[in-house]
């Protein structure tokens, strides 16, 4: 498992990798590179070899919205997502 | 210039009512009300639950919207549910209907629940006091509707209802509009909510099982 880093001595923040930070959210890791690169994911990238860590409060607080959306999106019996929301980005 | 980011801009689907100038745009923080329609479609209700667990928009339905979805998404479902038996030639309808029931319930519990997170309530009281107005409606059963979103103190009601709720026209301090038109005129302006929504539909599953298989 990849070391917990600290982002500044400031601060008390958690970071995890990006593959962690994927499997917790359920989504892929090229979506949470997406998403750090689009400035939705606290992050944090290790000078020594480029790795994104990414802040354990964000994931947690992106989790609580996707875990609301993924049960709203479940409704039955309604209409389905038309093509102008393609979700491959 | 407008940065989307990876995506394409936000564009209308073909037979929504024009992007209109005159109507002015929504501003972000804008209260918006939503009737039982656009909640039923996913089109438009997840990229409003997003709007509003980011506060780009102060959404808000009503106990009646949340009853009338429950009443129409089981209604539908439960056709489809019977509809599947007698093509299968299954002589067990009565349970397919019960069982059917079941699921559509849980499922409808949970995605109110998800929504009630995010949007807001009128209070009783305002329930009240906006449903003793006189309607100006011809079809009295979509009063509670126009009733909840002055309840809310909402700027706008989205409605796909063009009948009773016709896109540009309003009353009081309420306009209509339809969801697909207030979206991408919302969209266009705040390219960073577009953003957000595009990033977090990328990231559910589809389709979700919207009538039983």
């Amino acid at each position: 498992m990849a070391p917990v880093l600290e982002a500044t001595r400031a601060s008390d923040t958690k970071y995890i990798p990006v593959s962690e930070a994927a499997e917790r959210l359920g989504i892929s890791r090229n979506s949470v590179i997406r998403r750090i690169k689009a400035g939705r994911l606290e992050s944090y990238q290790d000078p020594d070899n480029g790795y994104h860590f990414v802040s354990e409060r964000s994931v947690e607080a992106t989790l609580r919205r996707l875990q609301a959306l993924r049960a709203a999106a479940a409704l039955p019996g309604s209409e389905p997502l038309d093509e102008r929301w393609d979700q491959s980005a | 210039m407008i940065d989307y980011g990876d995506f394409g801009p936000p564009r209308l689907a073909a037979g929504s009512p024009p992007l209109n100038p005159d109507l002015g745009v929504p501003r972000r923080g804008a209260r918006t009300f939503v009737d039982s329609g656009t909640v039923l479609s996913t089109s438009y209700r997840l990229p409003l639950l997003v709007c509003a667990q980011r506060h780009y928009l102060a959404v808000a339905w009503s106990p009646y919207v949340a009853a009338e979805v429950a009443r129409v998404a089981t209604r539908e479902w439960v056709k489809a549910a019977i509809k599947r038996a007698a093509d299968q030639g299954s002589d067990e309808i009565g349970r397919t209907v019960i069982d059917s029931m079941e699921t559509v319930r849980s499922g409808i519990d949970k995605a109110v629940s998800a929504l009630e997170q995010s949007w807001s309530c009128p209070s009783a009281d305002a329930l009240e006091l906006a449903t003793g107005l006189i309607s100006p409606l011809q079809d009295e059963k979509d009063w509670p509707v126009l009733a909840g979103a002055v309840a809310a103190g909402a700027q706008y009601l989205l409605s796909l209802d063009q009948r009773s709720f016709p896109h540009g026209r309003g009353w009081r301090n309420v306009v209509f509009w339809h969801p697909d038109t207030f979206l991408t005129t919302f969209f266009q302006v705040d390219a960073e909510a577009y953003v957000d929504v595009r990033l977090d539909l990328a990231d559910i599953p589809q389709p979700i099982p919207l009538v039983p298989r």
